[in-house]
């Protein structure tokens, strides 16, 4: 039966992965690719990692959805008939090349312990007790700083390409309400729950400042999509600390270290320190995926265009006050 | 045991089926899709190693760096997203015109 279940994944995937290449539509390709994502994340929960399901299951389906969709919109080319996928003789190489590599992996010896044993052994030295969050924010700490670096990365140089000055700009309401205000009032509160029990989650058992990070965003999304002023409300400071709030905090722990004569990022095995910086880890996250999401709108280059928004989003935060 | 074999030879596809969508497709969006369908194909052969019996507990440095690497592929796909739709607006296409040299491509 479980060897049945792997077969039909492993097919699905293989299958859609065909399908998105071969779609005449691109949007039907996109659509097919959130599938994929939904389909990836199963396969995720096939081989024990819930963590990466999870993680898996919101950006791959979730926020890597709205983006392709969202900049689709924003490129087609209405007088223009899309021109399908034309099959391709490339096709025979990268055969080739996956046959090569299947070749290869009959010769792999799976090492079952890895670096298992590893882990386990480092775990008494962590106040931590669940080892992939472990491994994330304590033994691997460069990777989640680096990470984070490439996030802020990300947004900047978005704001560089957009010829933004703040990240506020972006943060202008959209101009339709696709989603009704009244599902956005009992969505987002669960968002905000599910992400916080997740980070709460995090020190013990599958969770942590990654799946958070992305469940907030998705409700940072869900929240712009439909078009609410809340998030165009915030002050731009705020939105400044978030994003650069868990870099900061590891550029501040890997400093204190060397001033104190140590390796780089160890620190003192406090509880606190290391939920702190899992928490703002989680804030930066959720902050730099919304922005990278709601970003990519098309710049203002007229001021009075977005001095009108300014209005109109200012008229909407003072009906919401009214309420 | 098979578990392994099933999804490294799935992600190993995955992977030269994005390749070749990377490699034909002239659209923009088409590459960066086909660019992601890869990363999955990487991700899966990474935790389909690490775990190879399907029983008992994962090895977890695999699944941290899969975990930084998602984060990673959705900053990668925002950013070439964004910079899709810049050529898009400079130029109304969807694609790279590789047909002109540096010379004459300032017009």
């Amino acid at each position: 039966m479980a060897l049945f279940l792997d077969i039909l994944v492993a097919f699905s995937l293989v299958a859609i992965a065909w399908r998105i290449m071969r779609a005449p539509g691109h949007f039907q390709a996109v659509v097919l690719f959130i599938t994929f994502g939904l389909l990836l994340s199963l396969a995720w929960a096939r081989l024990n990692s819930p963590d990466i399901a999870l993680a898996e299951a919101a950006v791959g389906a979730g926020l890597a959805g709205v983006l392709l969709l969202d900049t689709l919109r924003a490129v087609a080319q209405p007088g223009k008939v899309k021109t399908g996928a034309h099959f391709s003789w490339l096709l025979l190489p990268c055969l080739l090349l996956a046959g090569l590599l299947t070749l290869s992996i009959i010769h792999i010896q799976p090492d079952s312990q890895g670096l298992a044993r590893a882990v386990e052994a480092g775990m008494q030295t962590t106040s931590l007790e669940y080892p992939v969050t472990a491994v994330l924010l304590d033994f691997r700490g460069y990777d989640t700083w680096l990470e984070l670096g490439v996030l802020l990365a990300a947004v900047l140089g978005l704001l560089c390409v957009r010829r933004k000055k703040s990240i506020r700009a972006p943060l202008l309401p959209a101009p339709a309400e696709p989603v009704g205000r009244w599902l956005i009032s009992i969505l987002l509160p669960l968002i905000l729950l599910v992400g916080g029990f997740l980070l709460w989650l995090g020190a013990f058992a599958p969770g942590g400042a990654f799946q958070a990070g992305v469940v907030w965003a998705a409700g940072g999304v869900l929240l712009w999509q439909a078009g609410h002023p809340s998030l165009g409300a915030l002050p731009v400071s705020l939105w400044r600390t978030g994003a650069v709030l868990g870099f900061a905090l590891f550029w501040l722990l890997a400093a204190t270290a060397l001033i104190r004569n140590e390796p780089m990022l160890t620190h003192p095995q406090a509880k606190a320190w290391i939920l702190a910086v899992e928490y703002a880890a989680a804030l930066s996250i959720a902050v730099c995926l919304t922005s990278l999401a709601i970003g990519g709108q098309k710049s203002e280059d007229r001021n009075q265009k977005s001095e009108v928004r300014d209005q109109r989003s200012g008229d909407r935060c003072q009906i919401t006050n009214n309420r | 045991m098979h578990g392994f074999y099933i999804y490294a030879i799935t992600a190993i596809l995955l992977f030269c089926l994005g390749l070749w969508g990377l490699a034909f497709h002239r659209n923009l969006l088409r590459k960066i899709v086909a660019l992601n369908v890869m990363a999955g194909g990487v991700f899966l052969f990474f935790i389909s190693i690490a775990n190879p019996d399907q029983s008992g507990e994962v090895d977890p440095v695999p699944q941290a760096m899969v975990l930084t690497g998602i984060v990673v592929a959705i900053s990668l796909t925002a950013f070439a997203l964004c910079l899709a739709r810049r050529i898009h607006e400079k130029t109304g296409q969807n694609e790279l015109d590789t047909s002109c040299s540096i010379e004459d491509g300032d017009g």
